[in-house]
């Protein structure tokens, strides 16, 4: 077996090369399918990432009525310190919120802080809280006087968790989908590679060669066919994510997503071993049929 | 290393190629199968080499029985034996040593052995000069060298030769005369097809004829040739 594995590479790479079209045919759309798993399996860490990042500051933003007094604000401070839970209290005025939102902004502060849900002409407590009571501390402050609006950031984040799960779900379906269509593709090209030699298959036969002899250079061929795409979608996932990524971010600026770079080398992986292990199945699949 | 007794095959269309066949053949022996066309020498080489099942009678080939051989059994069988075909059954688009070579791949060989032994088996049989050849382009007799060289290159127990010399002028029946006798030095049990009596004169051997697949002997009875 080992001993001809060399001949095996050999033999793999001139079936290749006596059917170039076909080949390279398969292997482009390999590359496609792993690279749009990849953009669904990037989307999932980046949203991953985002909650993790949101989850250090577990706080509730405690928003003032406009006419609110320097007196009202200090008798509410002294109430929301008593709340069970509370940890920390910060008071923002109406300036510093507004300097604050320029700063991390920028020019198109208004606009983005009505996407991001909170009014930056208001000032505001930040009340850090204890993860497990930041929903009873929320509901508890909004009834305090004074209190024009509370926004949990557990609110937030529980939002963003279940649409990490269900990109991380999407992500497997569409690996498996992904999986299948190329275990269809590399079964189909090797199937007719097995084929096209039936007739020296049956002379490796009555030389007394295994069942594998014949086979060994196709199982080689689907899995590097299916290890190359995995590769060549890897590469443009580097090229292209960060590309992506700055786009996004140039967008939306205030998000704390995670650099393409990083996203395109975690999913790398995965695609290199979706790959190979979906090549070494589809051609499996090929040799099975070619047996019956 | 061949023990045949009744051995009869019918083919699926009816066709009776072979019958009531008794054979006893020596390791080592050289039994040539003579015959008309059409009287059944390549069914017999079939049968010897597991391609073909006898529908009757007992058949034995270095130990194994054939009747109810196994996959595993005939693919130990034919890794045991070296056989040149009528048709030669040589893959095109390949070099005349990759088809030589080929034979002990199959084996397991390392390549840098398999390369020095197919290379001086391909000289044995006279086509030093053609071992780069694609063997689409050989000659007949050509090929036909080539297909005896893939035969023997793996020093098999058992050679089965059908019609070895068909396409064959009398230098290069030499040749295969020559390498059959070598094969003989090795202990190699032969079992040739032939109508050629330029090769039965330069290498005498036991003689069967089969004839509307019966089989008779006609020369070197009970002889057991070891040269
Ligand atoms: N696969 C087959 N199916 C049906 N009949 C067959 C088959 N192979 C051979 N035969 C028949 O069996 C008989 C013996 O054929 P075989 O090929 O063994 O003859 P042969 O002695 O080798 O002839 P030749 O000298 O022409 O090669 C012939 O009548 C042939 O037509
Ligand atoms: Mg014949």
């Amino acid at each position: 077996m080992f001993t001809n594995l060399g001949y095996f590479f050999a033999e793999a790479w001139r079936d290749a090369k006596n059917r170039p079209v076909a080949v390279i045919f398969s292997l482009v759309s390999i590359t496609l399918l792993l690279l749009f798993a990849a953009f669904v399996f990037a989307g999932g860490e980046e949203v991953q990432w985002l909650v993790g990042q949101l989850g250090e500051e577990t706080a509730v933003t405690v928003f003032l009525k406009e006419d609110v007094t320097g007196e009202q604000v200090a008798v509410l401070e002294e109430k929301l310190a008593a709340l069970e839970g509370v940890t920390a209290i910060r008071f923002v005025s109406q300036e510093e919120a507004l300097e604050e939102m320029n700063k991390v902004l920028g020019s198109h502060s208004a606009e983005l802080a009505a996407l991001a849900g909170f009014n930056p002409f208001l000032s505001y407590f930040e009340v850090g809280v204890r993860p497990e009571q930041g929903l009873a501390v929320a509901r508890q402050a909004e009834n305090l006087p004074g209190v024009d609006g509370v926004r949990d950031s557990r609110q937030t984040m529980e939002r963003l968790t279940r649409l990490s799960t269900v990109l991380r779900l999407g992500a497997l379906f569409t690996l498996i989908f992904v999986g299948v269509v190329m275990m269809i593709t590399i079964s189909h090209i090797v199937h007719l590679g097995l084929l096209a030699r039936e007739e020296e298959m049956e002379i490796y036969r009555l030389l007394g060669a295994g069942p594998w002899f014949a086979v060994m250079p196709f199982l080689l061929q689907g899995s590097l066919l299916g290890l190359a795409g995995g590769m060549l979608a890897f590469l443009l996932s580097l090229l292209f994510f960060p590309l992506l990524f700055s786009r996004l971010l140039a967008a939306l600026p205030f998000l704390p997503l995670r650099p393409g770079v990083e996203v395109a080398l975690a999913v790398g992986p995965v695609l290199v071993v979706t790959g190979l292990l979906f090549g070494l199945c589809g051609s499996l699949l090929a040799q099975s049929h070619a047996n019956h | 290393m061949i023990h045949a007794r009744g051995v009869a095959k019918v083919y699926e269309n009816g066709t009776q190629a072979l019958q009531e066949i008794d054979l006893q053949v020596a390791a080592g022996e050289l039994v040539y199968v003579v015959g008309a066309s059409g009287a059944g020498k390549t069914t017999l080489l079939k049968l010897l080499l597991g391609m073909e099942k006898p529908t009757a009678g007992e058949l034995e080939v270095a130990g194994i029985s054939l009747g109810k051989a196994q996959a595993e059994d005939i693919r130990r069988l034919r890794r045991l034996t070296g056989a040149v075909f009528q048709d030669f059954k040589l893959i095109p688009g390949r070099t005349a040593l990759e088809n030589v070579a080929l034979s002990l791949r199959v084996l397991g060989v390392p390549w840098s052995e398999n390369r020095q032994r197919s290379l001086a088996v391909l000289e044995e049989v006279g086509l030093a000069d053609r071992v780069g050849s694609m063997v689409q382009t050989l000659s007949w007799g050509e090929r036909q060298r080539v297909a005896l060289a893939r035969a023997v290159v793996r020093e098999p127990r058992l050679l089965l030769a059908d019609e070895p010399t068909g396409n064959l002028d009398a230098t290069s029946v030499g040749f295969v005369a020559a390498v059959l006798a070598r094969a003989g030095e090795k202990g190699i049990t032969r079992v040739v097809a032939t109508h050629d009596t330029r090769l039965l004169e330069m290498l005498p051997g036991r003689v069967l004829l089969l004839e509307g697949g019966r089989l008779h002997q006609v020369a070197g009875a009970g002889r057991k040739d070891r040269q």
